[in-house]
């Protein structure tokens, strides 16, 4: 007590002055000041500030599910308006290689060509992953190799590649070589069959 | 009687003490700090409320739209997905096939003469034409490859003429060039 006492008195000692009196409340001031804030102001603004960064991060998250909800119902209503197409898709990009299907193709873009196949081997492609280096393709997809024997003119067997290149199905030609026939051939044929055509050729097919 | 005195001067407080000054500290100066932290923290607190009634809004948006998200993710996103992948093999593909047909046209293009003995093959990017031709023609041929925009790189790799070529003019040739833009319009 005689310890305050003592303090109190220098105290009351200092504030004997007028600038010295001012001195003491605004240092007071400024200490009550931290004080309000450190305890009061900042604890309030950090929970708020808290707050708004949790709601902010909750509102993204509502954004991308939106997006996402939004991206989903117009695929499904996009899938529904184009069911023919993604049908046309499966048919160009098929789950199993048909192989009926691929010679009656085969024999459709020959007709059209006015060429004549003489022979159609299917073998399995073991170079698919090689072939398209350094792009990777999914795992998913397969091929089969084809080779076309068939004679023509150099206009419709050109016809006939032309054809195969405009196919939605791809048909990779990966070489071919057109040959005249000799003279003695050429002799026993007639104009429209006085080339031949040896074509090797991938299609491709997605496994699901 | 008793004598009546009146003082006129103005009463002197005693000198105020510490805690007086703090008294008038608090009522003074310091009550303005105090109001405007007591606003501050109000304010706040009304934020916070109204941040807390938004929190709780959007957790009930997030679990509506993940119900409703979860009834896609299990029926028609695989379906999708695997759609997409497809297409995207599908374009690469696509984009990695080449295309002959136009250059085979032009080849033949540059050989008048239906009845020549011209064979082409190409297996890539590389074309070999070859055969027994006219050495005239032969000539043409080289000169139209070298100079059209189709190819590069054309030469002659190989001529051999027998007695009875030279004297007509004739000879087995083989002919090579590389097709600069091997392949089709990309998807």
């Amino acid at each position: 007590m005689a310890v305050f006492d003592g303090a109190a008195a220098k105290l009351n000692e200092y504030l004997q002055t007028a600038q010295h009196r001012s001195y003491f409340i605004a240092f007071v001031t400024l200490v009550f000041i931290f004080i309000m804030v450190v305890f009061g102001i900042l604890p309030a603004y950090s929970a708020f500030s808290l707050q708004g960064v949790e709601n902010q991060k909750r509102a993204d998250a509502i954004e991308k599910l939106k997006k996402k909800r939004d991206d989903l119902q117009k695929l499904t209503l996009e899938s529904q308006q184009k069911e023919d197409i993604l049908a046309y898709f499966d048919f160009v990009f098929p789950k199993t290689p048909d192989q009926d299907e691929i010679l009656n193709q085969m024999i459709q873009l020959a007709d059209r060509s006015f060429i004549f196949l003489k022979n159609i081997n299917f073998q399995e492609n073991n170079q698919l992953q090689r072939e398209f280096q350094p792009l990777a393709l999914d795992p998913a997809v397969q091929s089969l190799s084809l080779s076309i024997l068939a004679e023509g003119s150099q206009q419709t067997l050109n016809s006939f590649i032309g054809e195969l290149e405009n196919q939605r199905k791809i048909y990779n030609i990966k070489n071919f070589i057109i040959t005249r026939k000799s003279s003695q051939d050429i002799q026993r044929t007639t104009p429209d069959k006085y080339y031949d055509l040896n074509l090797q050729l991938n299609i491709y097919y997605f496994a699901e | 009687m008793a004598r009546r005195t009146f003082n006129l001067l103005k009463p002197l407080a005693p000198p105020k003490s510490v805690w007086d000054k703090v008294y008038d500290w608090i009522l003074g100066k310091a009550r303005v700090v105090i109001l405007i932290t007591e606003i501050l923290i109000a304010l706040a607190f009304f934020a916070k409320v109204v941040q807390d009634t938004d929190a709780k809004n959007k957790e009930d948006e997030i679990a509506r739209l993940t119900a409703e998200l979860r009834f896609y993710a299990d029926t028609l996103e695989p379906k999708f997905r695997l759609i997409e992948r497809k297409d995207q093999n599908y374009v690469n593909i696509w984009n990695l096939t080449p295309k002959y047909s136009e250059v085979l046209a032009e080849i033949y293009s540059y050989i008048p003469n239906a009845a020549s003995e011209i064979n082409v093959r190409i297996e890539g990017a590389r074309v070999t034409i070859f055969g027994t031709e006219d050495l005239s023609t032969l000539q043409v041929l080289e000169a139209a490859l070298k100079s059209s925009g189709t190819f590069s790189a054309a030469v002659i790799e190989n001529l051999s003429l027998q007695q009875q070529e030279i004297l007509e003019q004739k000879g087995d040739y083989i002919l090579t060039a590389i097709i600069k833009d091997l392949y089709r319009e990309q998807l």
